[in-house]
């Protein structure tokens, strides 16, 4: 009945905005993807098939423009949904539809809405469908700039799940003031960007044993402060009273919650400094009280480097929002021109270093039994249980017209205990990898390039744990690209270091594929393995496959 | 100008309202626990809590029912269903940890119908409300619902009745409507077993004396159960007697789990029957919502 409403709805805006008599014309864009993944049993790599065979997510978004109005929609279709994405997708619906429009200073959304207040510490509504994570607004939302330099953000509405809502009822404003868009200030020195905002919880309280916050509320202040060649981001959140409503008193926790986050840049031509470090402790917001991974409607900044090769993200940082201290440091350098190191075109150098670990005595406590209350004091390293660290540097140079290399080397201490099941159960322990990588691209032609990718990963158990990790990888890709049209790849990886005998398998995965104008089309074969995939700190768990794919996407 | 920024004020003040409730302890409100009205009908609510032994954070959610059932008294009626996954398979039996196998039949059907194991344990259904899409409960959101629950009218009454003494006897089931309906029911008849003393994951202890709760060994008349009627009428009775076994219901289960379950190992007998007890209750057959439970001690008389 609601995708009626929906198509209902997106037919009258149409007639509605093709009826403006005005100048402006009408625009409609859009996209379009649709994923086609086939299962067959693996039981070497516990894979399992599915009933179905093959299942397949599709969405399609629509934009219709026309002057000040814009109105969208988006149709999503889980038939059913991949392995990886909860079974709650399900079947077809169109969850994301909105009008928006601006008159003088006001902006207007009623619908569904993405947003995020500073870095999201107390908000963070967004969508990424690799995650399959969507907690998009449903509501309205007004922005208001009074005057040049003043931003004004309200909004009111229900978080989705899936193909509903959760049940808390959201509330949020924020202000943002850019002090050098304000008449006379323009040329102030130092730009400087402060920030204030206050989100809000509805939730009724029917449990009869406990008193619990129907209204439950996070504010969070920020500045951002750029000098010269020095900027400067920090921001303080705050949140009240937030227990879960369990009916045990020892799940309730009556705590505030905390993040404090810093972050310091120097940039200037060839080198640039960062330096990024948050606490954080019981943080973690929810469009409902119940602890679930999808009605965090919060974010936590991940403090570690974005890899985008296969071994140096095979342990990747998990941001632990409940209690976690940690820093994320990086140098950039560029090696000169026309230098002995620089080359012909110059090298750059990136050294990064991140680490995280717990705070003290974990997350903070209160309630009515004295002996579990408690207060985890501010930054501190010494003595606290590791979480993730990474020491990398990444050497990116380009030898001639013809060939560019990029080489990483990378140590990293992953607690996979705590990263993928939250605390500490001895298991694993931490696992210690050393990763490099090799990158190199080679022109053989105009249009058409090589590429290949040589990676290895040598792992340490730790001593202390009762199980063994995955041990040693070593893997190769090989890439052919004819641009504009045509891309062929193959790769491997293999666990040749497994301590079982038997699971020192290969998981190899060829895929082709055809670009032309805005439309993509790619077929592929693999195993793939078991493992963790994230997006900025926020992961998921991905389960072993053996099957076919198809992506095809494109926009209009 | 000063217009302006009073209509911004005026927005802000209007999404700030009173949003902010700071408790200062006591947290816990003394003496909740419901008493029951016995003279009359009352609506009881079913909790299924989708467990396994090798699962961590199980035993919060057990704890948790067994706070709900602290509270609400004999208004609530766990089963711990293990149905197959990781944390239910156990160990071949030369092991010495985990090596009882818990899972059942009816209990993995029933996880085929609501897909509880694949979003991870633990998790549970109350009443199996919210079915196609949000009949998934974390344990932090079964009190609320079994709230709401509670809340509603029975529309029918169940009562139990055992001769059971030793090894095998009759469990009676006596249904009748306290309304006209429109839809059609089911009736299930199941059996499940407290103080089962196992292996636990525990976090990270692994608890050798763990004491399983309301463990679901068996359904007398299948996963589904069987139809009690529709249209029925206020008044209408129906009536059944189930005849219980244990020793060949212990059998059922140790061939399914020798020759069904992967890497079944046949442990899964030694049933005590001081400690079964019997649970009944009716779902709407067009959406599994359950209606109404109650439950007898096996040995009741």
């Amino acid at each position: 009945m609601k995708n009626i409403f929906s198509l209902i709805f997106l037919i009258f805006i149409s007639n509605f905005l093709i009826a403006q008599d005005e100048n402006s014309s009408l625009q409609i864009q859009g996209n379009f993807e649709t994923n086609l993944q086939s299962y067959f049993v693996d039981s070497s790599i516990d894979a399992t098939e599915v009933p179905e065979r093959v299942l397949n997510n599709a969405y399609l978004n629509l934009l219709i423009t026309k002057g000040n109005f814009t109105s969208g929609l988006r149709y999503e279709s889980y038939l059913n949904a991949l392995k990886g994405y909860d079974r709650q997708y399900q079947g077809n619906g169109i969850p994301i539809r909105f009008i928006s429009y601006i008159s003088d200073e006001l902006e207007v959304t009623v619908g569904n809405y993405y947003e995020q207040f500073g870095s999201g510490l107390i908000l963070r509504v967004y969508e990424d469908k690799g995650l399959g994570v969507d907690n998009a607004l449903d509501g309205l939302r007004l922005k208001y700039s009074p005057f040049n330099g003043l931003h004004l953000t309200s909004l009111i509405g229900k978080s989705r799940t899936y193909f509903d809502y959760s049940d808390g009822i959201i509330r949020g404003a924020d202000a943002e003031i850019i002090l050098n868009e304000i008449k006379g200030l323009e040329n102030s020195k130092m730009y400087s960007i402060m920030g204030a905002s206050f989100v809000s919880r509805f939730q009724s309280d029917n449990n009869p044993s406990f008193i619990l916050p129907e209204n439950v509320a996070a504010f969070a202040a920020r500045a951002n402060l750029q000098f010269g060649n020095i900027n400067y981001y920090g921001e303080y959140a705050h949140k009240i009273n937030d227990p879960v409503g369990s009916m045990v008193q020892s799940e309730n926790n009556y705590s505030n919650g905390k993040a404090i986050v810093n972050n310091i840049s120097y940039s200037q031509k060839g080198l640039g400094v960062t330096f990024e470090s948050h606490f954080v402790d019981h943080m973690e917001f929810r469009s409902a009280r119940a602890k679930k991974k999808e009605y965090i409607i919060n974010y936590i900044p991940t403090l570690s480097k974005q890899h985008t090769y296969t071994l140096l993200s095979l342990y990747p940082c998990a941001t632990q929002p409940e209690g976690e201290f940690g820093f994320n440091s990086n140098i950039f350098y560029k090696i000169p021109k026309n230098t002995l190191l620089g080359g012909k075109y110059g090298t750059k150098l990136n050294m990064n270093f991140a680490r995280t670990n717990s705070i003290s005595g974990g997350t903070s406590f209160l309630n009515d039994v004295d002996s579990l209350t408690h207060n985890a004091p501010l930054f501190k390293i010494k003595g606290e249980t590791l979480y993730f660290s990474d020491f990398n540097i990444e050497i990116d140079k380009k030898i001639n017209k013809i060939i560019k290399t990029n080489f990483v080397l990378s140590r990293q201490k992953y607690n996979k205990d705590v990263l993928e099941k939250g605390y500490e159960s001895g298991e694993y322990g931490i696992i210690t990898s050393t990763i490099a990588v090799a990158d190199i691209s080679y022109k053989i032609k105009k249009g058409h390039t090589i590429r290949m990718e040589l990676q290895t990963l040598r792992s340490e158990d730790d001593p202390n744990a009762e199980k063994n990790g995955d041990g040693d990888w070593h893997m190769l890709l090989a890439e052919y690209t004819i641009s504009p049209n045509w891309f062929f790849s193959v790769q491997d990886m293999y666990n040749y270091g497994n301590y079982d005998e038997k699971k020192r398998l290969h998981y190899p995965n060829v895929s082709f594929g055809y670009l032309k104008g805005t439309n993509r089309f790619a077929i592929g074969y693999g195993k793939k393995k078991a493992g963790i995939f994230c997006v900025g700190g926020i992961c998921k768990e991905v389960p072993s496959s053996n099957g076919f794919n198809l992506n095809i996407s494109s926009s209009f | 100008m000063k217009k302006n920024i009073l209509y911004s004020a005026l927005i802000l003040f209007l999404t700030i309202f009173k949003s902010c409730d700071v408790i200062e302890g006591d947290y816990m409100i003394d003496g909740t626990t419901n008493s029951v009205d016995t003279t009359s009908v009352v609506k009881r609510v079913l909790i299924e809590d989708f467990t396994g032994h090798r699962c961590p954070n199980c035993p919060s959610a057990a704890a948790e029912l067994e706070g709900i059932i602290n509270t609400y008294g004999d208004r609530v009626i766990g089963i711990a269903i293990h149905p197959h996954s990781n944390f239910s398979i156990p160990n071949p039996l030369s092991s010495s940890q985990y090596t009882y196998d818990f899972r059942t039949e009816e209990g993995d059907n029933i996880d085929n119908i609501f897909q509880m194991t694949s979003g991870g344990l633990p998790v549970g259904m109350v009443n199996r409300i919210g079915f196609n899409g949000n009949h998934q409960l974390s344990k932090d959101e079964w009190g609320e619902k079994v709230q709401t629950e509670l809340e509603k009218e029975p529309i029918f009454k169940i009562n139990l009745s055992s001769d059971f003494t030793t090894s095998s006897g009759n469990i009676s089931v006596e249904v009748e409507a306290l309304t006209d309906l429109n839809n059609s029911y089911n009736i299930v008849v199941c059996l499940t077993e407290n103080n089962i003393i196992e292996w636990q994951k525990d976090n990270n202890i692994d608890n050798e004396n763990y004491n399983h709760k309301h463990v679901l060994r068996k359904m007398l008349n299948s996963t589904l159960g069987e139809s009690i009627g529709d249209n029925l009428n206020s008044g209408d009775i129906w009536t059944k007697s189930f005849n219980v076994n244990i020793s060949e219901l212990e059998n059922q289960n140790e061939n399914y789990s020798l020759n069904t379950s992967f890497m079944g190992n046949g442990n899964c007998t030694g049933w005590i029957e001081d400690n079964i007890e019997s649970i009944a209750y009716i779902y709407d057959n067009s959406n599994y919502e359950i209606v109404q439970v109650e439950k007898i001690h096996l040995k009741n008389n």
